[in-house]
């Protein structure tokens, strides 16, 4: 299966999993996913869904001034986006359980 | 870090041709995608859990076109190069495209993104080479306006700001704008290709001004001669010269062409009367033309009556010609002269196969 695609879907709620676990700088936020499993995530996927979700109003963003590297914009999760989370878990487990009854049921015959 | 050192030009052509690819968004999108578009990458090339060593930029990410359009379709933002447009731009979209594909094994080779980054840096010197062209095949060509004319200075310089503008990305927003840029890319290639049609045709740039007057006529000073009149090396009027060009053709002033004219001296109908050869054809290379006058424009040249045009002097100055140093001297002009037999064997208006040596009465045809 190509999980690309399935990853399109969920990426959203992927990203504001992990910014609220921790706030996080552009690819550190993608290494974090990739840590967690995602390992065809794309770069350039998860720096476009951290603007959207930006501009949405889902997270907050701040520059973190660094002496020896250069600086970065670590963004973070505020009510909104929480909010957002909550409801997109609950629509992930309902969807997941679906598809997981579905799948076994399948196995059975 | 010191990763983030050694691949920093990469990183920044990478970073710059992904820029040029979301060219079409306004540029505080722009600014708002890839703000740290460098540290990112360099992020990603220093990342031990990554297989980065040797691949580069194009191997870990794609194209920076790719790269570009995950970014753009990530952040939901409209203006997907295939999504929005329709019509001719859909058309370049689908170009660009293919030209995509017939270069991506370039585009995978490691020194592509320095390759691109360094094209990419010549982009403002394409914008103004681009505001040129333009100009000339707008002004240049439809309008036969010379740049060097202080007139064409305004339009110059505002081509060369609309290019500038519209190649940093400045003003594609503006539906305006962009109709206004199709229109003027259109009608340039449109009369580009039509001039080069032109050129083709002709065989060379210079040669269609002769494309457009096909005539025989010959040119004094700019303008066609009405009439021919020989005089010999003493000056005295040769009438009924036969005249021929270094091939033989017969040399005529196009006027079969331009049927007659009312004459205000004489208020008559004017028409020019040609020779005729033994076998009956009409000879227009025999000077000078007489004229025939009539009072009806219906009339036939023959139909008037036959007049000689008066001749510009009685005689003219007597000149010194070259002597031929060796052979043959000049001759007669009777022995050498095209018999008529052999000039009306041929068609007077095509390629005859006259005599080599024109009937030239002395050596005036010899260089000194």
């Amino acid at each position: 299966m190509d999980t690309t695609q399935l990853l399109k879907g969920v990426l959203d709620v992927a990203v504001l999993a992990v910014v609220s676990q921790e706030d996080g700088y552009g690819y550190d936020v993608v290494r974090r996913l990739r840590a967690a499993g995602l390992e065809e995530v794309g770069d350039a996927s998860v720096y476009g869904t951290l603007r959207r979700l930006y501009s949405s109003g889902a997270l907050t963003s701040y520059v973190v001034p660094s002496d020896e590297g250069p600086h970065r914009k670590y963004y973070g999760i505020n009510a909104q986006g929480r909010a957002m989370l909550d409801a997109q878990r609950k629509d992930w487990q309902s969807f997941a359980g679906t598809m997981s009854g579905l799948l076994e049921t399948e196995d059975a015959r | 870090m010191s990763m983030l050192e050694a691949p920093a030009a990469d990183v920044d052509a990478y970073a710059a041709a992904v820029r040029r690819a979301l060219a079409d968004l306004t540029p505080e999108q722009v600014d708002d995608l890839t703000d740290d578009l460098e540290v990112a990458l360099a992020d990603a090339l220093a990342d031990d859990h990554r297989a980065t060593t040797g691949v580069g930029l194009v191997g870990l990410f794609g194209t920076p076109e790719q790269y570009a359009a995950e970014l753009r379709a990530a952040a939901g933002l409209a203006g997907d190069p295939g999504g929005r447009r329709r019509g001719l731009p859909d058309a370049t979209t689908r170009l660009k495209a293919w030209a995509d594909g017939e270069t991506a094994a370039l585009r995978e080779q490691s020194w592509w993104p320095s390759f691109a980054g360094f094209m990419g840096a010549l982009a403002p010197l394409w914008w103004v080479v681009r505001a040129w062209g333009m100009y000339m095949v707008l002004f240049g060509i439809v309008f036969a306006l010379s740049p060097r004319s202080p007139v064409a200075w305004p339009f110059i310089i505002a081509l060369t700001v609309v290019s500038v503008q519209w190649g940093r990305g400045r003003w594609r927003s503006h539906k305006v704008a962009r109709a206004l840029w199709w229109i003027a890319s259109v009608a340039t290639v449109l009369v580009g290709l039509a001039w080069a049609g032109s050129s083709t045709s002709g065989g060379s740039p210079t040669d269609a001004s002769y494309a457009w007057t096909p005539s025989d006529d010959v040119y004094v000073d700019g303008a066609p001669v009405a009439n021919l009149f020989v005089y010999d090396a003493d000056g005295e009027p040769v009438p009924n010269a036969q005249i021929y060009d270094d091939k033989g053709r017969p040399v005529t002033i196009g006027a079969p062409d331009n049927g007659g004219w009312w004459d205000d001296e004489s208020d008559q109908w004017t028409q020019l009367v040609p020779a005729v050869s033994a076998d009956g054809r009409q000879r227009w290379n025999v000077f000078p033309l007489r004229e025939s006058r009539s009072s009806d424009e219906a009339d036939e040249p023959g139909a008037g009556l036959i007049v000689d045009q008066s001749w510009p002097f009685a005689q003219a100055a007597p000149v010194l010609v070259p002597t031929v140093a060796a052979t043959p001297a000049p001759t007669s002009g009777e022995d050498r002269a095209p018999s008529d037999e052999a000039a009306s064997s041929a068609p007077a208006d095509t390629d005859p196969t006259p005599p080599q040596s024109a009937p030239a009465p002395t050596g005036a045809a010899a260089t000194p």
